[in-house]
């Protein structure tokens, strides 16, 4: 039994190399022996992620595919925040988004208020235990019993986490569009990796990552 | 910029001159087949037959598609999902005995909802009155009160805080205590001239002022102005909203409907009249507004196909327009829209139970129960000859529908052992893939509205937006028709 094959398809461009501040759309394919292929909609879309990271070239002397190579090899072994499965198996991602504010507020707004602080990870966890009101606005989080303590420390923290993260986002789903960053100043060159992974039922891990040329 | 423009013209002229041909180039890297047609186009001098695609067949596509069609105009419908009518959906599966319930939009108004009640009168469709607010308990503080009792207390309120003036009292006199903003909002109205617009009519410096502000200055009492709240609304939002809802007749007592056999009985007669126009599966990918016409990516089951025509009625969601990316950019206001746009999230729950156990507590079951998995519950569907009924329970997005019935046995204030509950149905619209969420909420926090309005309703060259969140008040389905109206107005005179 293998792992699942995951592929990140750009439709726009076969040269994977953008302007800053371009709209890219993208789909993720996912066979598994098992769970099937998405071709025939037989894959969870809460299971599957695409993680995008910005990386600037400061300076056109760095050794650019060192930088990269050693970054896309980073990527391959990462594993999965305990926090974000939970989440994944939750309903949080319906009204939470990792930058950009949805029904609820985005991870970057909840850890640009909150320091990562064990203080404020045992005040998130209780807001997401016993839902939450008032604190962001009008609209109420609603209570989440049949999480534990535990279990809703642990997203607190990847929230926090994944919030701070400046230069990186993630998006759940089989396809979505995202928007590359404006252009920094003293920046010319850029690089976005996109690894798109998939968790099987059997929790076998497949992934894929692509490289996008931004100038 | 003018690369840009240039490259879409040539592109456009191209597949202008084709109609229904299958292009054999491969357009997109990922793509099988490829597959490009424009709507054909007619020759007539005296009328031009206009070329338009609708996006979204929920109740502005439509309808918007209905007008256009009866106009003469070509219209295509593109519609990512399985099924016609969107966030209007009525539900006869899983229930018993011919039951059915809505787990969309849920109600219209009498007066109020004018284009929505043409549409009911063409097609001839049977309206039932809706009671769901008439006896309503509500359960405060772990208390259920009836209406009177609510009114007690907010008089004893009142009282404490002092009464009211005697200009609020002789207002109260021949109207409702809810409308007594009405007394402080009502001189602004004369100086209206379009319930679109809001701005350069000399208010705009009350965007920034609460409407709390107002009434202090107009001399409200210390209990008016405690109990009007508004410290966070802005007074420019404030005025116009009660405007509209004084032209639309919501500031005297209106009375609610629905449609028997379901609300979606009207979006299912839009899309009969509308045929195979009508297009289901096919998903809304890429838009490109070029300078004699639209172009339009879509995927039909995995296959992704273009076509073309003269405008687009825009009729999707901002939460669905926010992964189609459409070229030229949108202005940085639309994209701010498209952006910032945020929506009510609610869990319909549905419980079928069998009989009216409530009577044998001499209860109402209009209740309110302010519980954190259970907000309100009601009736629907009383028509239905059965001994069954159906219940519509509302709950913040993400509820567990079990949790909901278990909040409902603990709170019932009648005899627990009397409920009969039997089934359970759930919708929830926050974790819906093409409908997310509900109602769109307003624009009232101060310094807001300028940021949403007018760009809301702005058209971006040839593509033009309508749906329940492009009009000027939120409630869905008067919304979702008024804009589909105004989005057809503007492509017959584009
Ligand atoms: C129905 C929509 C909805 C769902 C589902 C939802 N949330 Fe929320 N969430 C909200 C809203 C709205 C707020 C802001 C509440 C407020 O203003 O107090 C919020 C606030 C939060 C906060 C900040 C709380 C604080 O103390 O400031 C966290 C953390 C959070 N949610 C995590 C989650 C997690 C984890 C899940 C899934 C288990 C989840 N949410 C599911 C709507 C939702």
């Amino acid at each position: 039994m293998g792992s699942p094959q995951v592929k990140i398809r750009l439709p726009q461009d076969t040269a994977n190399s953008y302007e800053w501040n371009a709209f890219v759309r993208y789909s993720i394919d996912v066979l598994d022996t098992i769970d099937g292929a998405s071709k025939y909609g037989e894959i969870n879309e809460g299971e599957v992620f695409l993680e995008i990271e910005f990386i600037p070239i400061e300076n056109a002397e760095e050794l650019v595919e060192k930088v990269l190579k050693d970054r896309l090899k980073k990527a391959k072994k990462e594993t999965e925040h305990m926090g974000l499965a939970l989440m994944k198996n939750s309903t949080c991602f319906g009204c939470h988004a990792d930058k950009a504010t949805h029904t609820g507020p985005s991870f970057s707004e909840i850890a640009d208020r909150y320091e990562n602080t064990s203080t404020h990870i045992v005040s998130l966890s209780n807001s997401i235990l016993e839902g939450s009101k008032g604190l962001w606005g009008n609209t109420e989080m609603p209570s989440n019993p049949d999480l534990t303590v535990s279990e809703t420390e642990q997203i607190s923290k990847f929230i926090l986490e994944q919030g701070a993260k400046k230069n990186n986002w993630i998006i759940p789903g089989l396809e979505g569009t995202f928007r590359i960053i404006e252009k920094p100043k003293n920046i010319e060159q850029g690089f976005y990796i996109l690894t798109a992974s998939y968790t099987s039922t059997s929790k076998m891990r497949g992934q894929d990552s692509i490289l996008l040329n931004i100038r | 910029m003018k690369n840009i423009n240039r490259r879409i013209f040539i592109r456009n002229t191209l597949y202008s001159g084709l109609s229904a041909s299958i292009m054999p180039s491969q357009l997109m890297a990922n793509d099988t087949a490829t597959h490009s047609e424009t709507i054909l186009e007619n020759k007539s001098r005296t009328f031009r037959k206009k070329r338009v695609i609708v996006a979204g067949a929920g109740i502005s596509g439509l309808c918007c598609a209905y007008e256009l069609m009866k106009k003469g105009h070509e219209v295509v419908v593109l519609e990512a999902s399985g099924r016609l009518g969107g966030a209007v959906l009525s539900v006869h599966d899983g229930l018993a005995d011919g039951l059915y319930a809505d787990f969309g939009a849920e109600n219209f108004t009498q007066p109020g909802y004018e284009n929505y009640w043409r549409y009911l009168k063409e097609f001839n469709l049977t309206v039932l009155p809706y009671f769901h607010r008439k006896n309503r308990l509500t359960r405060i503080d772990g208390v259920w009160l009836t209406d009177e009792a609510q009114k007690a207390a907010y008089n004893q309120k009142v009282k404490d805080l002092g009464g009211f003036n005697s200009k609020e009292k002789e207002f109260l006199l021949a109207n409702p205590s809810y409308d007594l903003s009405f007394l402080y909002l009502e001189p602004y109205f004369d100086t209206f001239k379009n319930e679109y617009q809001p701005f350069g009519i000399g208010f705009d410096h009350l965007e920034n002022i609460p409407i709390s502000e107002i009434y202090k200055q107009d001399g409200a009492s210390k209990a008016a102005i405690a109990t009007l709240g508004g410290s966070k609304t802005s007074a420019l939002y404030a005025i116009w909203q009660a405007y509209i809802m004084h032209l639309r007749g919501y500031d005297k007592p209106f009375k609610l409907f629905r449609l028997k056999g379901g609300n979606q009985v009207l979006t299912n007669e839009f899309g009969r009249r509308l045929g195979s126009r009508v297009r289901l599966d096919c998903q809304v990918l890429e838009i490109v507004n070029g300078e004699t016409g639209v172009i339009v990516k879509y995927k039909e089951f995995g296959e992704t196909k273009e076509i073309s025509a003269d405008y687009m009625a825009c009729c999707l969601r901002t939460t669905a327009l926010k992964k189609i990316p459409i070229k030229p950019t949108l202005s940085p206001k639309k994209q701010f829209v498209i952006d910032n746009l945020a929506y009510d999230q609610t869990t319909r729950i549905v419980f079928q139970a069998r009989s009216k156990f409530w009577l044998k507590d001499k209860l109402s079951i209009n209740l309110t129960y302010n519980h954190p998995a259970l907000t309100h519950i009601w009736q629907v569907a009383d028509e239905v000859a059965t001994e069954r009924v159906s219940l519509m329970a509302k709950a913040p997005g993400g509820t567990n529908p079990l949790r909901t019935l278990e909040a409902f046995k603990e709170f019932y204030p009648g005899n627990k052992s009397n409920i009969d509950i039997e089934q359970v149905l759930v919708k929830d619209w926050s974790s819906d893939q093409f409908v997310h969420g509900c109602e769109r909420h307003g624009f009232g926090d101060l310094g807001e509205l300028s940021k949403f309005w007018p760009h809301t309703t702005t058209p971006h060259g040839r593509i033009h937006f309508a749906g329940a969140y492009a009009d000027n008040r939120s409630w869905g389905m008067e919304a979702a028709t008024n804009s589909a109206i105004r989005v057809a107005l503007e492509i017959e005179k584009a």
